[in-house]
């Protein structure tokens, strides 16, 4: 049986990713997953400075949920391609292709930043793909900003596009009033995929003292709340781009993941649900399969938006 | 025995309760167990609800990984801690273990440069308070089975919230304090006669925050090395989602689920 997909020009041994900030840089699980068992791993946003973050608290439980303001805390392009990269490799084996792809999230507040951090990710060829994130809510500046107008995100997208020659994934905010429209402007702009959807904007209050929960009032809704959400959309979105849909947004079982094929994704990517279960992308990976094999389905590829 | 983490099922064999709001949990698990040092936690598995979904820290009380036991103490406090401490005999649990950093303990190589900093003879003063109470036990046991001296201070609000009292008593010297005075000293922690007289190199605490701060203000007057166990918010607890962080005293941000939940307090931004 065949489970594996293509994501423009490049190959996944099968088609479940992780979400960008929810897997860490993949070896913070590999006590609990075979990395190699996966389609690919998406490491966290990653900008051309280090950044600190916003202030705790930065998470907040909701029902089947979770909101968070992180705001993209991490050490750097230069210190992720010195430090962590030689990590991650230890644990790919590449023998044999299509083997797990390293897939980079790419983040920043101006189109020079994103630019910048492509153009590095670009020489380092361990790096399979990179996701542009232009959907994150808990940035002041750009990050949202980008992914909520169709002409400032097709402008970072074509600028990225010269810097990056390989696999460029775009992820969608879903806080904007029409999807369908945003992915077609990267489409148009040079994106290979795009992955959808980012986290929703809410908030929490915490009525005993009388403040937000998070330090930054508003921040990202993620985990299973969101599911009907995303599949609304990345349904919406296959079936207006020619390019492939990478669907996100509150995958917890095979079951979910299947659903989001079917309304058209051609790979997905597991989010929230590795907190709870941290081995719980093999385990989809394993009920793909099983369900393929249950149903005499010879190619994943053929449940590919059967819901029209 | 590695540091290798895993996710393992856990039976319950006791379930009793200590009073007010605590339940001690005895747990075995027939899989065999990785090394586990005292200040480390386990993510524990609760069904999803309209509450909650994800799993809660809860650190680990005491433990031998040989036999596969593991014992919890659980203060209900939300939705999560309350199934938790309703689960009965025969009941399976399931946890992420084991995680985080824990304490320093000499000749367990974990925080090597603190031993080389100080050159006084190595003399510990754990104090703590309420489901604080809880590693520190873990903690005073592996100093007693390796012969390190220590001494315990207890903290509570009043008798009614006095817990593990006399369990500790049984591994250390121990001196209560309560606010109201209905048992032990009347006063704070940070007030017992215990610190005057004894020139401690190390002490350990863990507790409510105002009264971490207390006795790590009290450690940094005597210079004895402080180390405090946080107890932040998470949601992955192995150190991939950051939601967890707390500030150091640089103004960086530090991961408490894998960078602690153990620190040196001076390397603390509070």
């Amino acid at each position: 049986m065949n489970l594996k997909v293509d994501i423009g020009n490049l190959e996944l041994p099968n088609p479940v990713l992780t979400a960008s900030g929810t897997f860490g840089y993949g070896i913070e699980f590999s006590d609990f997953v075979d990395l190699n068992a996966l389609g690919g791993f998406v490491v966290k946003g990653t900008t051309a400075a280090p950044r600190e973050g916003n202030p705790y608290p930065r998470m907040a439980e909701t029902p089947l949920g979770m909101l968070n303001a992180v705001g993209l805390q991490n050490k750097g392009v230069d210190y992720f391609i010195a430090h962590i990269v030689p990590q991650i490799e230890r644990k790919r084996r590449k023998e044999a292709e299509p083997f797990t792809r390293l897939i980079v999230n790419v983040s920043g507040s101006q189109v020079e930043e994103y630019v910048e951090v492509a153009r590095k990710l670009a020489d380092c060829k361990e790096v399979d793909a990179i996701e542009v994130n232009i959907s994150c809510p808990n940035v002041k500046q750009g990050g949202m900003a980008f992914g909520t107008d169709p002409r400032m995100a097709a402008s970072v997208v074509e600028a990225v596009r010269k810097a990056f020659p390989r696999c460029m994934i775009v992820k969608l905010s879903p806080n904007v009033t029409d999807i369908a429209a945003m992915a077609v402007a990267v489409e148009e702009a040079g994106a290979d995929s795009v992955s959808l959807i980012n986290t929703l904007l809410g908030m929490a209050i915490d009525v005993e003292k009388q403040k937000p929960v998070l330090s930054t009032v508003t921040g990202g809704l993620s985990g299973p709340c969101v599911k009907p959400v995303a599949l609304r959309m990345v349904w919406q979105v296959a079936r207006l781009v020619k390019i492939p849909v990478i669907g996100v947004g509150g995958i917890c079982t095979a079951g979910d993941a299947l659903e989001f094929i079917m309304a058209g994704a051609s790979a997905v990517e597991v989010g929230s649900a590795n907190f709870t279960d941290p081995s719980v992308t093999q385990k989809i990976v394993a009920g793909i399969e099983a369900y393929c094999n249950r149903k005499g389905i010879t190619d994943i590829r053929e449940l590919r938006g059967i819901i029209a | 025995m590695g540091n290798q983490k895993q996710i393992t099922d856990f039976t319950v064999q006791r379930n009793i309760g200590l009073g007010g709001d605590f339940v001690q949990l005895h747990l075995h698990s027939d899989c065999e167990l990785p090394a586990i040092f005292p200040g480390q936690f386990v993510q524990v598995h609760v069904p999803s609800s309209i509450h909650g979904w994800l799993r809660i820290p809860i650190s680990i009380h005491d433990a031998d990984p040989a036999s596969g036991q593991l014992k919890l103490l659980v203060q209900k406090v939300g939705k999560g801690s309350e199934y938790l401490a309703s689960r009965r005999e025969g009941e399976k649990v399931n946890l992420v273990l084991p995680l985080g950093k824990g304490f320093f303990i000499p000749e367990i190589d974990l925080k090597k440069e603190v031993l080389e900093t100080h050159r006084a003879p190595y003399r510990a003063l754990l104090v703590g308070g309420g489901c604080g109470l809880a590693p520190l036990y873990y903690l005073a046991s592996k100093l007693k089975e390796k012969g390190f001296p220590f001494d315990i201070l207890v903290g509570a609000r009043n008798k009614e919230r006095l817990v593990l009292a006399n369990e500790l008593a049984q591994l250390g010297p121990t001196g209560i304090c309560t606010e109201d005075g209905s048992v032990g000293i009347k006063g704070l922690v940070t007030e017992h006669p215990l610190w005057k007289g004894v020139d401690y190199t190390h002490v350990y605490t863990c507790g409510p925050t105002p009264m971490m701060r207390a006795v790590a203000a009290k450690a940094h007057e005597m210079k004895a090395v402080c180390e405090v166990s946080l107890e932040n918010t998470m949601a992955c607890g192995l150190g991939a989602c950051l939601c967890c962080v707390t500030a150091s005293a640089e103004g960086h941000h530090l991961c408490v689920c894998t960078e602690g939940p153990v620190f040196k307090a001076d390397t603390l931004g509070w």
